[in-house]
């Protein structure tokens, strides 16, 4: 494997998530809270084209999100939208809390005020 | 009825867009609740003690910074959506978001807060609503009063119609039901909270693109947002 190949998807990653979006759709869904990422689109009237600039955390959770949808059309190559909404409460359920935080050297609990900015 | 989730196109196109958009730092973060019982408070006040560390709260005019580009500051917001009205939204959660700082969001089929107490139950049991397995008000009514969610959305909280009577938009649905349950609905809810309503959301969240006149009655009707499956779209 070159430095710049992304790791292959094994059968072992495709093994863990049908696990995994077993065991989540399991969970009591009228009485648990259910964490999800929504995605905002405007289409309104006035909607402007998007520039394309990206954000950090937001290129992870995309790559993330490629992967997963990936992983399910080894096993599955026609998804549904049942599929795809399995696929975003994974997503959720792996990353809701692990990028909603900001660059560490701009966490302001962490550096004296300013040091960084 | 159908519980098939709708998509306006192949789902390739609806996994392009998503990609896309978190790539673009489009996402927001959402949790979904139904019924809120007493006996999961627990539960839900540690996770809202952990969501506060990591998130800030959301109301209208932050989600429309969201779409301007203009959503700054350290944390990402959270939406807290409470769906179908349930009373024990107001006696639990609700509470418990407050502590915390959260604005709730509650998207309420409208009708269902005008049923009768004692037809409630039966109402909920034909239009797909599921109020918590052991049941904390015998005898008593199971869905907010308009005077609870006027009382509610008072104190800030946002309040979106979920349809009417909890329906799901198809692609054959007439006129009668779309006028119905889009419409009428928004009239509803606005009565009886005296503030305008900006946001909808079908029962199984079908998106936009799914039916044309359902799609033109909700920008005539005045909606601002519609939360589906997969989106937060902004109508106009």
């Amino acid at each position: 494997m070159s430095e710049t190949d992304y790791p292959e998807i094994s059968d072992a990653f495709v093994d863990q998530l049908f696990a995994d979006m077993k065991r989540l759709g399991a969970r009591v869904y009228p009485e648990e809270g259910i964490p999800m990422f929504l995605v905002a689109e405007d289409m309104s009237a006035s909607a402007a084209e998007t520039d394309g600039r990206t954000s950090p955390n937001g290129v992870l959770l995309a790559s993330a999100f490629a992967q997963i949808i990936a992983g399910l059309k080894q096993r599955k190559p026609d998804l549904d939208a049942g599929d795809i909404a399995s696929a975003v409460e994974l997503l959720a359920d792996r990353y809701f809390l692990a990028f909603a935080v900001p660059p560490f050297s701009q966490i302001e609990d962490l550096h004296p005020a300013g040091s960084n900015n | 009825m159908t519980s098939e989730l709708l998509m306006p196109g192949p789902a390739g196109e609806t996994v392009r867009s998503l990609v896309k958009g978190h790539a673009e730092g489009r996402g927001v973060c959402v949790v979904n609740f139904h019924a809120t019982p007493s006996y999961r408070a627990d539960e839900y006040r540690r996770q809202f003690e952990t969501y506060a560390r990591a998130f800030t709260p959301m109301n209208e005019d932050d989600l429309e910074q969201v779409f301007a580009g203009k959503a700054t500051g350290q944390k990402p917001g959270l939406i807290p959506v409470l769906f179908e009205g349930f009373r024990d939204n107001l006696d639990v959660i609700i509470p418990i978001l407050e502590e915390f700082g959260f604005t709730g969001w509650l998207f309420a089929p409208s009708y269902f807060l005008g049923v009768p107490a004692e037809q409630q139950r039966e109402f909920a049991a034909s239009h797909v609503l599921y109020p918590a397995e052991k049941d904390e008000y015998p005898g008593e009514r199971i869905a907010l009063t308009w005077d609870e969610a006027r009382d509610i959305a008072a104190r800030g909280h946002v309040f979106a119609c979920h349809s009417r009577t909890h329906n799901e938009l198809l692609r054959d649905s007439s006129e009668e039901m779309l006028v119905d349950e889009i419409v009428t609905a928004k009239a509803e809810m606005e009565q009886h909270l005296n503030k305008p309503v900006k946001t909808f959301c079908w029962l199984h969240g079908a998106p936009m693109q799914i039916h044309p006149h359902a799609d033109q009655l909700m920008r005539e009707a005045g909606y601002k947002y519609l939360f589906s499956n997969f989106k937060i779209q902004k109508l106009q």
